[in-house]
Formats: structure tokens, C-alpha cells, sequence
């Protein structure tokens, strides 16, 4: 009897120690440019450091929501986000996380103007 | 006196059985929530954040340290892109808090140019 109880006792420490525990969340990214079609005005957001520009204008977060909700007409329309130099992964989930919220499901991520 | 004795051994027996009951259902439970997969070769500490499109599933994984060095299960650099890109369904990455947003702009250009469609950023819950 004893000897089991030990084997149970390290199966049970060994799935214990190996489970990953901790809620993570998947944000859907959209890529593939040429596949993609886009629709209606402009929309690229640049996150700075310390700000937001939507097509080049300087714009508070939630303003900045209110004017690209504005300027789509479901959350399947692209929003393009380009990160500036200097700015982290967190900032940009920051902003991600903004968009996503506000229900954009099709954000695409791009290093230069596309 | 020995059929005293025999008794309480059965009865020492019997008390632990109820111990033994919950270990099991406990090695059950944690035998059907284990996700064994590797982990990254770096150390990667994921940014915060909610999405409300879902959980992080089993889907394979692309490491993005926080130098910008990705790695998919033991192979690190260019290797890993490729090997990344011939994955059939999506593709969770996984990047440090801490990596350039650019660094990953150009990892997501790299992903598209060779064919990833489906990719999922994955955050921790604050």
C-alpha cells in the first residue's frame, strides 16, 4: 500500500509542477496585406511613446476611438497600427487591447506605411 | 490479543482511504489539465492585457525574446521563421513585454511574406 501512495504522490508533484497555470488571452492579429481587402478611409494609428495619432493627428485615446469609429462601418474593417521607434511590446498591446475593446476584430500591425 | 491487533490494522487502513480517494482525483484533474510543451529557450515575460476573442489554446508557439531573437521549440533565428511558417492553422506568438514593437512589426512582415495568415498575439490577464 505504502509504496503506491509514494508512486501516486510523485505522479501527482510531477502533473502539478508541470501544469501551466495563469489565464492567457489571444489577440487576433491580421496579416497578409495583399490578401486582405481594404475598405473605406484611411485609417492608420500610430502609437508614440507617449501618444496616439490617428492619419497624423495628434488625438487623445478615447477621441481617437470616437473618430475611428467614425470612420468604419463594422468591426470587420482593417485598422493599420504602426508602432513608432522607442515604443514596447506593452505599450502596443496597450493600444491593442484599446481597439479590440472598442470591438475592432481586424487589426493589422505594420513596420513602414503600407 | 492478536485479533485485536489485526482489527485496528484494518481500521488504520480504512482511515487513510479517503486521503488516498482525494490524491487520485487530484492526479486525475491535473493528469487532464497538463499542457506538456516545452517552453521557450529564453526567458520571455508576456505583456498584459485582455482580449475578448479568447483564450490562448494549444496552438504552436513562436517565441519572441526580448532582444527581437525569435525561437520556435529549440531552434533560435531565421530557422525558426521557417520553421514557423510551415505550421498549418494559427500560430500563437509569444514576445517579451519588453521587445520594440518595430521588432515585431518586422517579425509579423517576415511571418506574411512567407505565407502566416492566422496569428495570435498572446497576453497575460493584469
Amino acid at each position: 500500500m505504502t509504496p503506491m501512495i509514494d508512486v501516486v504522490f510523485l505522479l501527482l508533484f510531477f502533473f502539478m509542477l508541470a501544469t501551466r497555470v495563469g489565464l492567457d488571452d489571444a489577440l487576433p492579429l491580421t496579416l497578409g496585406r495583399e490578401d486582405a481587402a481594404y475598405q473605406g478611409p484611411p485609417r492608420l494609428v500610430d502609437v508614440l511613446p507617449d501618444g496616439m495619432r490617428l492619419n497624423g493627428v495628434d488625438l487623445a485615446p478615447r477621441a481617437l476611438l470616437l473618430e475611428l469609429l467614425r470612420l468604419s462601418e463594422s468591426g470587420e474593417d482593417i485598422v493599420v497600427v504602426r508602432p513608432a521607434a522607442g515604443v514596447d511590446l506593452q505599450r502596443l498591446v496597450d493600444v491593442l487591447g484599446l481597439m479590440n475593446d472598442a470591438g475592432f476584430r481586424r487589426l493589422a500591425v505594420v513596420g513602414r506605411a503600407p | 490479543m492478536r485479533f485485536s491487533t489485526s482489527q485496528s490494522r484494518i481500521r488504520s487502513i480504512e482511515a487513510i482511504v479517503p486521503m488516498i480517494s482525494v490524491v487520485f482525483l487530484l492526479l486525475v484533474f491535473f493528469l487532464m489539465t497538463a499542457l506538456l510543451v516545452p517552453g521557450p529557450s529564453q526567458d520571455v515575460s508576456l505583456p498584459f492585457g485582455r482580449a475578448s476573442d479568447g483564450k490562448a489554446g494549444t496552438a504552436d508557439v513562436l517565441y519572441l525574446s526580448s532582444d527581437g531573437q525569435p525561437s520556435f521549440g529549440s531552434v533560435t533565428g531565421a530557422r525558426a521563421l521557417s520553421l514557423a511558417s510551415a505550421v498549418k492553422g494559427p500560430l500563437d506568438l509569444r514576445a517579451d513585454a519588453a521587445v520594440p514593437a518595430t521588432d515585431l512589426a518586422d517579425l509579423l512582415d517576415r511571418l506574411a511574406a512567407t505565407g502566416v495568415r492566422d496569428v495570435r498575439l498572446i497576453t497575460v490577464r493584469p
